[in-house]
């Protein structure tokens, strides 16, 4: 810490500053409230058995694992998982395509085209999600605009498959994904001296070698850190797998849906909920243990 | 300031033979929208020497660097290095080294790493790329550093690292963009000797931009003072100090008294001219008219300072006309007396410098080495100054 920034007082052993604590306390208490009283109860929901008749969600006084069992080995939820994770894999690599070459096009632009460029970014963020999920349906469907300007030109005679398939999904959840890894990566790069990559050049570096040996290279753990935020969003994809997919595509998400609504099954349902968090903590401590083996390779 | 030897290394670079200019810039010019930053440049730059741009801040000192490394293209000019001309060719392939005032060390990259960049970069690597890293590291001192990170050094050290991995692969030019400028001042004095040195051991042609009068004065072969775009003058630093080509260059380098007038009685190059209310004869190189506008540049520690009883003081403040003056009698007698009051002191150890308000209210910068390690005089002082006439520089205009 710099000296110069102002720190909270140390007042001795036995006594406490209350102020980082009161300024924190809504956040502590609403965490707590609704999400870890709520992620325990989950827990235990997951351990009771399902209730055969009418008039219970699952039985009372009951401990089982059974649901895990199934979870881990019918292979119906194993096309599920395999589904999950495919498409959380796709919109990652797409979202991650389309947010490096955007932010390093941020890097570099000046003020007006920049502020411009991020508006754009954001702006998806202003419409809501179904609405901009449903334009997407219109735009892609087989009597969409699209198709018809394909047809009317005479590249294809027919229309394109466009919707209720993986292609839709993936464009319908990257675009829901990408600004967050591009305002990631942006930020991490605006931290990066432009004049390095002048040394870099004047020293021999092309400029693709460049810009790979300094500020992509400066750029890995936030490149990262924007992989993984966009992974873990794209696990929990909901959304567009239901406005623009099809049923043998919904993921994981819309599984833990239907076992709890539709066919009522609240412990399998809240099992899935459970395995599909645990996937995501494995990855976040992954990720956590490969940011920090880069950065102690560049020297932090 | 110990250097290590290794003389061997010298022989490897080839330009110490060459038969061009390092650098040739002719014509070369840069605008941005309206202004011009690169007025018409036309410069050479022989084999080993040392170069310095010197000039006030906007003066295009570093669109210049940037223009000869190849980050901006020149409008209009042309530019060669080493013979080769430079047209089309980008800066990696220029062979040119540059320091920059910011260093631009990469953080990511160990020292070692940071120093074998440019040398990686043309692929040479295995034991050729080991020796050198040891030379380029050994120039500046630097052994024993090879595994620290920029962030581990001190600002010496990293303008050391930043030296050494300009001229590990050793380019044909080296570029320095105010290197110096955010060192303390007692490191700066070394690293200039040290620089110095090492430029002349290898010989490497340099080109060093500063707006710092007194670092271009020290080290320089030869400097070029720059103004708004436009080379005013390229010189020796004893020549630009004792014959400035201009006004602007005059007052730019040292302490200088600047004073505009008119020639009222002139003989040849010897005249008298009235500046404010005063008259004071000035010696000049060009042949002078009676009516001809005169810029008369005096440098401040050419004046002599004199005291002068207190009280009766012939000239009271803002009240009256000076004594009539004997208009060209004078005129072989070859030096200059005018009464005054010391107004301010600065002491500045070696050396004072006084503010002498004279009769008509002008202001006369006079410095004065400290003989007794003590300022002589104290404001309200009536102080007597002299000069010789020829000591004052004459600009005609």
């Amino acid at each position: 810490m710099a000296a110069a920034s102002p720190t909270f007082r140390q007042l001795g052993p036995g006594r406490v500053d209350p102020r980082p604590w009161l300024l924190l306390s809504p956040c502590l208490a609403t965490l707590g409230l609704f999400f870890v009283v709520p992620l325990a109860w989950l827990v235990r929901l997951s351990l009771y058995e399902r209730a055969t008749g009418p008039g219970g969600f699952y039985l009372a006084d009951t401990l089982t694992v059974e649901h895990y069992g199934r979870v881990l080995t019918d292979p119906y939820f194993n096309r599920l998982a395999f589904a999950t994770a495919r498409l959380g894999l796709i919109v990652t690599v797409a979202a991650m395509a389309l947010a490096y070459p955007l932010a390093a096009y941020l890097w570099r632009a000046g003020p007006g085209l920049k502020g411009a460029t991020l508006l754009a970014v954001l702006l998806p963020k202003f419409t809501n999600l179904l609405v901009a999920m449903y334009g997407l349906l219109v735009l892609l469907a087989n009597a969409g605009p699209i198709n018809l300007v394909l047809l009317a030109s005479g590249l294809i005679r027919e229309p394109l498959p466009m919707f209720a398939n993986l292609f839709a999904v993936v464009v319908g959840e990257t675009l829901i994904i990408a600004p967050y890894p591009i305002l990631i990566i942006a930020t991490a790069l605006h931290g990066v001296d432009s004049q390095l990559v002048d040394a870099a050049r004047g020293m021999g570096a092309g400029p693709l070698r460049a810009f790979f040996e300094v500020p992509f290279k400066l750029t890995l753990p936030s490149v990262l850190l924007a992989a993984l935020v966009s992974l873990i969003w794209a696990l929990g994809a909901f959304t567009a797998p239901v406005v623009l997919g099809n049923p043998e595509l919904y993921p994981a998400a819309v599984e833990v849906y239907t076992q709890t609504f539709e066919d009522v099954n609240w412990p399998l349902g809240a099992t899935l909920a459970v395995v599909n968090s645990l996937f995501v903590l494995v990855l976040v401590l992954a990720a956590y243990l490969l940011q920090r083996r880069i950065e102690r390779g560049l020297g932090r | 300031m110990r250097i290590s030897r290794r003389n061997d290394a010298l022989s490897q670079f080839s330009i110490l033979n060459s038969q061009f200019p390092a650098v040739e810039l002719l014509g070369i010019t840069k605008r941005y929208g309206p202004n011009l930053a690169l007025d018409d440049v036309s410069l050479t730059i022989t084999p080993g020497e040392l170069l310095f741009v010197l000039g006030p801040s906007g003066a295009g000192k570093s669109t210049l660097l940037r223009v000869i490394g190849g980050y901006e293209q020149p409008d209009a000019g042309r530019l060669s290095i080493d013979g080769r001309p430079m047209d089309g060719v980008p800066v990696h392939r220029r062979d040119v080294g540059m320091v920059f005032q910011s260093y631009a060390l990469f953080p990511h990259m160990s020292v070692e790493d940071n120093v074998g960049f440019g040398l990686r970069m043309r692929g040479i690597d295995g034991s050729e790329r080991a020796e050198r890293l040891r030379w380029a590291l050994d120039l500046v001192r630097l052994e024993g550093m090879e595994g620290r990170f920029p962030r581990q050094l001190s600002g010496g050290q990293q303008q050391r690292v930043a030296l050494a991995r300009s001229i590990a692969y050793r380019p044909a030019l080296l570029l320095l963009d105010e290197p110096f400028a955010s060192l303390d001042r007692r490191l700066r004095d070394e690293m200039r000797v040290e620089l110095r040195q090492l430029q002349k051991r290898l010989g490497i042609a340099t080109i060093f931009v500063t707006h710092d009068q007194e670092e271009s004065l020290t080290m320089a072969d030869r400097v070029v003072v720059l103004h708004r775009g436009k080379v005013q003058q390229v010189a020796a630093p004893a020549e630009l100090y004792n014959s400035p080509a201009n006004p602007f260059v005059a007052s730019f380098i040292g302490e200088m008294n600047v004073m505009r007038g008119v020639v009222v009685v002139a003989n040849g190059t010897v005249a008298e001219a009235r500046v404010g209310g005063l008259l004071l004869r000035i010696v000049s190189d060009q042949a002078l008219d009676e009516g001809d506008r005169a810029t008369v540049c005096l440098r401040a520690e050419r004046i002599g300072l004199h005291s002068r009883p207190n009280p009766p003081s012939p000239f009271p403040k803002g009240k009256g006309e000076p004594p009539p003056f004997p208009l060209g009698e004078g005129l072989a007698d070859r030096s200059v007396t005018v009464d005054g009051h010391v107004r301010f002191s600065s002491y500045l150890g070696s050396s004072t410098l006084y503010l002498v308000e004279m009769a008509d209210g002008s202001v006369l910068k006079v410095s004065e080495p400290n003989a007794a390690g003590l300022a002589r005089f104290a404001p309200g002082d009536a102080v007597t100054l002299s000069w010789p006439a020829d000591a004052a520089m004459v600009f005609k205009g």
